[in-house]
């Protein structure tokens, strides 16, 4: 973390754009919503990130080779492709456009999921693709 | 107009608050041309004294009869243009405002329709000031007697300045003692002086005071009548020991079946226990016990052995029979000091209060540094250890949307306070977790250095929890609290033996009903609306009842105390004054027409109106009758009318708004 | 006996298959049907929202929509992440009127109905307020022979909208276990975040919030983990043993869903109850479940 969600907010609010949208800290927000339900202020905090990540992509100012955006882009383009996402394509895919030694230190976890059957490596695809979203907007 | 009446009208600049967006020479050049209108003059302040004596020349001058003035609000200067004309030697009722600040300049940024609305107003009041009779105030005396609710540093002091002029005042206290919160702490910020020192004199004073008399362990039930002459009924709770016949030994204490106390001690927060017959605290007054009829074996089974009774001997005091008594009295003025309630800590789960027995609140840390408080004034924790660090968090319940949104402004200098003296007690480290130290009182900044000095720690950071998971052995044992500390910009755990939740200061759970009971408004977040923030701050919009102490705002003790005395003051004035007037807008029922239906007498708000079965016509107490109109709007046959509200009036008026020129 | 819709979500169909199953067999002995959605999409959850928000309502709407169009509009969501989104979907949607034109304009041109009306609903809250721990309690049929159970609820199933429990002490999946006579303890990290996908994007981080979370548990007297989500589930089962490698502590606990175990002392097979499929505790699995199935509960 580079800053720290109470300095981003600081930043956003004082115009500090370029440094809060390049920043790792918007990306490692996991989406918990612990700040949420406990800011005295009752700011939505996991949505003013969201809405950064966005922003980040957008400006195409987020970290390039930091692994978190380019997963959230791998899935979302798996999501677009076939209307489910499937795990080890995704996982796959970030690896490979991020750091693909990674896979070698990862086999052994993807030997326990293969063996106890939790580990398709065929995806899933929705039948109707044309009622879902398709084209970037 | 031939009908002889003569109009003067005057229209303000107010400086530029007025002027800045109305056109106002363009308003009194248009006045100047409506029907009636003899004179019309525009003026930077028509408040000052050459604004008020413009018009009074005008009038002799011009032969007026009757005047507009066209500026502020008329909660404002009403009042002084009425006196100004009545100077003039007018009736003060042939006079009309027109507000055309708050109404035109303050809300809008249109300038020309601004002045449009401004000369529309003007035309409306010179329509229905022509129609205006002459009326005359009233006068109510005033019962010099005050009654004082709520018998905290606030209602002692008030009560103690009022006997101390003469006056007599009936003292009502819930609890069995008087002292409120006061009477908990230690020790005083930022002087560090003993509370007890300081109160306990008070506390006798008013005991021994022959102008008070003191209900404790009472309740106000009712309230009737107005300014000057309330009939208040006082429910006394029985405690089961007659005041008149106890002379204060505590043998019956003593003597009681349970020799070991068992019942939760509530004036010590819960840290101790007391036994069924009790006396709260050992300065306690009234210096008599009460006997707990939850607790009392007597009242459960009917079958102790009454040693109590026994102890007690000859004096006879104890009377386990006693009934619940109802006093009826008199009095010209009230005097609301109800206090407040300190936050509940359980409302911020993330703290572990209640979950973790070692977090206490600050009322409960008041307590356990207390020479005379469960302890003996050894900070001993719930678990028997010592603590060797202990982490203060400040704004519980205060500064924050979940809970309470208002800064409760005494916990930075509390908090302050206790971390001093667990300091002194114990010699622990200690930890202040705030989110800005708010300082802004006589020597309190100067407190806050000193207590840097003393190598306090200062963090500042909102606590995100307290919690009892341990990282490494270290933590283990300890409560950890979990902080982002925001001068050093990262994330802390700091593992403590105890924490102090320093809980803001709250309206009291039953604040909307005594409001009803007395008339008077809550502000939004539930304390008692005084009348104006800056220059009415312990009136209330009822005449006659004042406001002192926590019950209107938080507030600290010098705070408490001065507003005390100030509405002391006013009561006096009030009562010294013998009579106030009041205002003849009120309503009247025309008897020839009244067709007895009863319709009215229940709206009336204030209980003015009274319903005579034998003639079967209703009459209005003008006394009593605030002009609120209800009746007046309720009447089915148009019976009731009100002066300064006359129909033809009121419909002048709106035919003026309504005939665009 | 009651019937929903069920929307398994992408997660159940591959790391958390046991959910599905364990699931799947627990609500059949207790007669409660499902009928799978047909033709559903993923949620739009967590990485997808943070590309495009709008989108992701969109993808949850038609998964609303769908099961409008259904008839059955109590929709079971079991997967927190999925869970949330359709209930933000649906809140924001109501409390927004540009994400209510955004989403009904693509529904309508999809030739779907609108999206309202649809109850998400989540196994744990279902089991809860529509079965109830009394007839859990009188359903039991196996006495459990494990160790303690600390009940992780993670994140997004009570934050931030605290329907399925309260936000910051919730009990709910303690009382059933209980209920099903397993004893649980309690301790200070039952909701927080287990790393979410971090534990595939900067790995360290993600795998350091399992670690203080089994780490704790354990502390406090656990054996084992019961869970209502497929990626706590796989965040704070698979890496046990890289954890063990980089602390050096001997951490191997295994880590279920409540389903699972509620699913067992209900007499289930273990089998159709997924439990072959943990990582770590393998050990403790066997133990506690396979060798004492003649155990009838009398």
């Amino acid at each position: 973390m580079d800053y720290g969600p109470r300095r981003i907010i600081a930043m956003v609010r004082e115009g500090f754009r370029t440094e809060a949208l390049a920043s790792e800290t918007i990306w490692l927000c996991a989406s918990c919503y612990s700040c949420a339900v406990h800011c005295p202020q009752q700011i939505h905090i996991t949505d003013v990130m969201y809405n950064l990540k966005r922003e980040a992509i957008g400006s195409g100012l987020f970290p390039k080779r930091f692994p978190i955006p380019v997963l959230a882009q791998e899935f979302y383009n798996v999501v677009r492709r076939r209307g489910r996402a499937a795990e080890f394509l995704v996982v796959l895919r970030m690896a490979l456009r991020t750091n693909p030694l990674v896979l070698f230190t990862m086999w052994r976890t993807g030997f326990d999921l293969l063996r106890t059957g939790r580990l398709p490596l065929r995806g899933e695809r929705v039948r109707r693709m044309p009622q879902l979203p398709r084209e970037a907007s | 107009m031939d009908n002889g009446i003569r109009i003067g009208v005057y229209t303000c600049h107010c400086g530029t608050n007025i002027a800045g967006i109305v056109d106002v020479r363009n308003v009194a050049e248009y006045a100047a041309g409506l029907p009636g209108v003899a004179v019309s003059r525009e003026y930077k302040y028509m408040c000052s004294d050459p604004g008020q004596e413009l018009i009074q020349q005008d009038i002799r001058e011009y032969a007026l009869n009757r005047v507009v003035v066209a500026s502020c609000s008329p909660h404002l200067h009403e009042q002084t243009f009425r006196t100004a004309v009545a100077g003039g030697g007018l009736n003060p009722f042939w006079f009309h405002m027109v507000n055309i600040r708050e109404h035109a300049s303050w809300v809008h940024l249109d300038k020309a329709a601004a002045t449009a609305k401004a000369r529309d107003l003007v035309r409306a009041a010179v329509r229905r000031v022509a129609l205006h009779r002459s009326l005359e105030k009233g006068r109510v005396k005033i019962h010099p007697d005050v009654l004082i609710v709520g018998g905290g540093i606030a209602g002692i002091h008030a009560a103690l300045t009022l006997a101390n002029a003469g006056k007599h005042v009936y003292l009502v206290e819930r609890e069995p003692s008087i002292g409120g919160h006061m009477a908990k702490f230690d020790k005083t910020f930022p002087t560090l002086d003993c509370a007890a020192c300081i109160l306990t004199p008070k506390m006798s004073a008013v005991r021994a005071h022959r102008n008070i008399t003191l209900w404790s362990y009472s309740e106000v039930t009712t309230v009737e009548g107005y300014v000057g002459n309330y009939q208040v009924t006082v429910r006394r709770r029985p405690r089961y020991i007659d005041e008149s016949l106890c002379s204060g030994c505590l043998e019956c204490v003593e003597a009681c079946v349970f020799k070991q106390a068992k019942v939760t001690d509530e004036f010590n927060m819960g840290l101790s226990k007391r036994k069924p017959i009790y006396i709260p605290f050992p300065q306690a007054v009234p210096q008599v016990p009460v006997v707990d009829p939850e607790t009392c074996i007597q009242f459960k089974s009917g079958k102790c052995k009454k040693t109590c009774m026994d102890a007690c001997g000859e004096r006879h005091a104890i009377d386990l029979e006693m009934k619940e008594a109802t006093e009826r009295i008199e009095v010209g003025s009230i005097i609301l000091s109800t206090g407040f309630q300190a936050f509940d800590a359980r409302r911020t789960p993330e703290y572990g209060y209640g979950t973790y027995p070692n977090v206490y609140t600050a009322l409960e840390v008041e307590r356990l540094v207390n020479a005379s408080g469960p302890t003996g004034g050894e900070v001993v924790l719930r678990d028997g250890r010592h603590p060797r660090t202990v982490g203060i968090i400040h704004c519980v319940g205060s500064r924050d949307e979940k809970t309470n949104r208002w800064c409760s402004r005494v916990c930075c200098m509390y908090s302050l306070k206790l971390a001093h003296l667990i300091k002194e007690h114990t010699e622990a480290e200690i930890f202040n977790f705030y989110i800005d130290m708010r300082t802004p009182g006589k020597g309190f900044e100067e407190f806050y250095q000193k207590l840097r000095e003393e190598g306090v720690h200062f963090i500042r950071g909102r606590v995100a929890e307290v919690t009892d998971w341990a990282l490494d052995p270290s933590e283990e044992g300890s409560l950890v609290i979990r902080v982002e500390d925001t001068l050093a910009a990262f994330v802390r755990r700091i593992p403590v033996d105890m924490v102090v939740l320093a809980t803001g200061l709250e309206p009291r759970s039953d604040a909307q009903e005594v409001r009803r009971r007395f008339n008077v408004s809550c502000s939004t977040e539930g304390f008692f609306l005084e009348r104006h923030p800056k220059l009415a701050p312990v009136s209330t919009f009822t005449e006659g009842i004042f406001l002192a102490g926590a019950c209107q705002a938080p507030k600290d003790i010098p705070d408490t105390v001065a507003q005390a005395g100030a509405a002391a003051a006013e009561a006096l004035a009030l009562i010294d004054a013998g009579f106030i007037e009041t205002e003849p807008n009120t309503a009247y029922v025309n008897e020839e027409s009244c067709s007895g239906c009863g319709t009215c007498a229940p709206l009336c708000p204030y209980g003015a109106i009274t319903y005579s079965e034998e003639v079967r016509k209703a009459a209005i107490n003008q006394a009593k009758c605030k002009g609120c109109g209800t009746c007046v709007a309720a009447c089915p046959s148009g019976s009731i009318a009100q002066n300064l509200f006359e129909d033809d009036e009121i419909f002048a008026e709106i035919e003026g708004i309504l005939s665009y020129a | 006996m009651s019937a929903f819709t069920y929307f398994p979500g992408c997660s159940l169909r591959g790391t958390g298959v046991a959910y599905d199953e364990s699931l799947r067999t627990l609500l059949k002995v207790l007669g409660i049907a499902l009928e799978e959605l047909d033709d559903w999409n993923c949620c739009g959850a967590t990485s997808y929202m943070a590309i495009d928000e709008g989108s992701a309502f969109v993808l949850s709407g038609r998964n609303l929509s769908l099961a409008r169009e259904k008839g059955n509009h109590e929709l079971l969501a079991p997967c927190a992440a999925c869970y949330l989104v359709l209930r933000k979907t649906q809140d924001y949607v109501g409390r927004y009127p540009a994400i209510a034109e955004q989403v009904g304009q693509a529904l309508s041109a999809s030739g779907l109905p609108p999206l309202d009306g649809v109850r998400v609903r989540h196994p744990l809250e279902v089991l809860y307020n529509d079965v109830g721990t009394e007839r859990i309690r009188k359903s039991v049929k196996r006495k459990w022979a494990g160790g303690k159970v600390a009940c992780y609820y993670g994140c997004q199933l009570v934050r931030p909208f605290a329907e399925v429990d309260r936000a910051h002490d919730p009990t709910r999946m303690d009382e059933l276990l209980r209920a099903a006579g397993i004893p649980t303890v309690d301790y200070a990290l039952k909701t927080k975040c287990c790393g979410g996908s971090l534990t595939g994007t900067i790995h360290d981080v993600g795998v350091r919030l399992n670690y203080i979370i089994l780490k704790e548990a354990v502390r406090k007297g656990a054996a084992a983990l019961a869970t209502v989500c497929p990626l706590c589930q796989h965040n704070l089962d698979v890496y046990q043993r890289e954890i063990r490698r980089s602390t050096g502590e001997k951490l191997d606990v295994p880590v279920f869903y409540f389903t699972q175990l509620l699913g067992w002392a209900l007499g289930s097979d273990p089998d159709a109850l997924g439990l072959k499929r943990q990582v770590s505790g393998r050990r403790l699995v066997r133990e506690w479940f396979a060798e004492r199935e003649v155990a009838v509960h009398g």
